[in-house]
């Protein structure tokens, strides 16, 4: 395996809750507790969580948009957060970003050529080559050259993310991160933008970091996936492999939770009796699910499962992942 | 029995651009204790058709045709007797529980409004009675969290509690207008079980909209497919979802990402995007887009063609679109 392109290591970002008391620090709330992980270059992986799973944290903590509280992000080797304000604005060109909303995201009053052409301003380019740059990038997600001059307002959802990875694209990164860049298109459009995402791979071998709640969209895009829970990675692996026989009750959970298209079909459930399934984020001993998992132990409660290999470039934080992953499948 | 009966039931919106035809004579039936999906993407008119059931058009909307439920016209109800019927005979759970839930009010309260409103119970009694529809929709401690206000819960429960208002009078049928849109997955699942478990126990009609395919699969016996506000397909859900027949509905079902197909496996995609309402053909509304539109697709609204005793659509192309499944 090559060197990572991203590297995190016990990364933990911790948020304080606005202040209830006055003579009370204020409580804080764990993002991310502890985690790592490692991006080779080329590769697509996949980070699959429901909200307050801190999926988004990681993102955004990944391309330096935020410091983490403790821990370090490596890109390229270098720490991030002691970077000099030149490195900086290489990893500002390396590492790229596509958000969720495509309508909140792109200024209406700007032209599409402006908003795709916005992050060359620190390249200092000149007015031709920041042109040329912008109708080859638009070409390459499927839109003409034209279609500079016109505004947001005049695009549909699914082209307009297609803007947005193109403005992503422009800098030629190294790394782009996209965060749930489908969930707001309807399915009818939704299947454009990731056969785009698939093709970009392809042909400028950009490594993709794809947040998602969606593991089907994962599936599609990714190589590898890393299932998040209450801001740890619970499971890692190929989605092959986790989809069909997860080692991790939760990763599990998400797969039956899954509706199909299939009329009639059986559910199996997560929750025990009376789980209501609240995010407390709370740093208690034992393991973060045992509150929720329905084969929980007496050991899941007194100690917390670290994230362990269990089989060829898989890991998964269960101290029973062997017995979850001969489990008959989840669906 | 038929409890409810649409018949020919279309909404003009008032947008900048001009009128739009948001539902276009949409027709079908429901009996009682049946359950019922209509699926769609945004602007096919799934939540146009119910809100006009139920008097709750946006402003300078228009509905016309019939909407026969338990034999009266709830179009031509006024207020005051629409009033009786939505939250008492007609329960309704909306997408957002935050925004349906006054944020001023305990949730106790909001659920025995509704009891006070159409039953006429005492504050005393539909306080107990508040206390009974938490627990039985699954929050934890009812007794307990009966004076909590909707902030204190998480999106789940609030579901759940908006549920508890929707089910307060015993309604004949309960709507559900994407009610997991906004959860998590492994939360959705809990509400669309809960929701699953009371119609049969109740034995209530349900109408369940959602864009998701998985969703109504999973949930109702019978499938509404819409597109540009015109009804495409319909049928019972296995029949259409093991022969999906309309093309529109078939792109659909092509273009959804599944678990397990594996990295590069292409989607194949609807080329083009859904049209804006004011910008939808007075014929086929999906001609458009459609791989198999030719010229005589434009002329008018394609007329229900039966493709078995419970299962049709609206397609003059059918025999080759079919053939081509």
């Amino acid at each position: 395996m090559s060197a990572p392109l991203l590297e995190l290591d016990d990364v933990v970002k911790r948020y304080a809750l606005p202040r209830e008391s006055l003579r009370q620090a204020p409580r804080q709330v764990v993002a991310l507790a502890g985690v790592s992980l490692a991006v080779s270059a080329g590769e697509s992986l996949g980070l699959v969580g429901e909200s307050g799973s801190g999926k988004s944290t990681l993102g955004r903590i990944a391309i330096a948009l935020e410091p983490a509280s403790s821990g370090c992000v490596r890109f390229e080797g270098q720490d991030v957060a002691s970077l000099t304000a030149e490195h900086r604005r290489r990893l500002r060109r390396d590492v790229q970003m596509v958000f969720q909303d495509p309508y909140g995201s792109l200024d209406p009053r700007r032209t599409i050529g402006w908003i795709v052409a916005e992050p060359l301003w620190a390249q200092h380019l000149d007015r031709a080559q920041r042109q040329a740059a912008v109708a080859e990038v638009l070409a390459s997600v499927g839109l003409r050259p034209a279609d500079a001059t016109k505004y947001p307002h005049e695009f549909s959802g699914g082209q307009r993310q297609r803007i947005a990875v193109a403005r992503a694209l422009i800098t030629k990164p190294r790394l782009i991160i996209a965060d749930e860049p489908v969930s707001a298109l309807d399915v009818s459009v939704q299947a454009q933008v990731l056969n785009l995402l698939e093709d970009l791979q392809r042909e400028f071998g950009v490594t993709f970091l794809l947040i998602s709640h969606d593991l089907a969209v994962v599936d599609h895009v990714c190589e590898r996936v890393a299932v998040m829970y209450r801001g740890r990675i619970v499971e890692e692996g190929s989605p092959r492999a986790l989809f069909q026989a997860p080692a991790h009750p939760y990763t599990r959970a998400l797969i039956a939770a899954m509706p199909r298209p299939v009329p009639g079909r059986r559910r199996e459930r997560f929750e025990r009796a009376n789980g209501t399934g609240i995010a407390s984020s709370g740093e208690g001993a034992g393991c973060p699910c045992a509150d929720r998992c329905p084969y929980a132990r007496e050991r899941c409660r007194v100690e917390a499962p670290p994230l362990r290999e269990v089989g060829a470039a898989r890991r998964a934080a269960c101290h029973f992942a062997e017995e979850v992953q001969t489990l008959p499948g989840p669906a | 029995m038929t409890l409810l009966e649409v018949d020919d039931l279309s909404v003009v919106l008032s947008t900048a651009r001009g009128p739009a035809k948001a539902v276009r004579k949409v027709s079908f039936a429901l009996a009682r204790g049946e359950t019922l999906g209509v699926v769609g993407e945004s602007g096919s008119g799934k939540s146009m058709t119910v809100l006009a059931m139920l008097g709750l058009l946006p402003e300078g909307a228009r509905a016309a045709g019939q909407a026969r439920f338990e034999g009266r016209d709830l179009l031509s109800l006024d207020e005051a007797e629409l009033c009786r019927v939505r939250g008492d005979r007609i329960g309704v759970v909306f997408q957002e529980p935050m925004t349906a839930l006054n944020p001023l009010h305990s949730v106790g309260r909001q659920v025995a409004e509704t009891l006070m409103l159409h039953r006429g119970m005492s504050a005393g009694a539909s306080r107990r009675e508040a206390i009974r529809l938490l627990d039985r929709v699954g929050i934890p401690q009812a007794a307990r969290r009966v004076d909590a206000y909707p902030h204190q819960f998480s999106g789940g429960q609030r579901q759940r509690v908006t549920i508890a208002i929707a089910l307060a009078c015993g309604p004949d049928l309960l709507i559900a207008d994407e009610p997991t849109t906004a959860l998590d997955v492994t939360i959705q699942r809990q509400i669309l079980d809960l929701i699953a478990g009371l119609v049969e126990e109740d034995k209530m009609a349900l109408i369940l909209i959602s864009h998701d395919l998985g969703v109504i699969a999973e949930n109702v016996g019978r499938t509404l497919v819409m597109y540009g506000g015109a009804l495409v397909e319909e049928g019972s859900t296995s029949e259409v979802f093991a022969r999906p027949s309309h093309p529109y509905t078939q792109g659909l079902f092509r273009a959804r990402p599944r678990l397990g197909a594996g990295r590069g496996t292409r989607l194949s995609t609807i080329k083009g995007a859904v049209p804006e309402l004011a910008d939808i053909p007075p014929g086929c509304p999906f001609a458009g887009r459609c791989p198999l539109s030719i010229p005589a697709c434009d002329a008018a609204l394609p007329a229900s063609v039966p493709i078995s005793a419970s299962h049709a659509a609206r397609c003059i192309r059918l025999d080759v679109a079919l053939g081509s499944a």
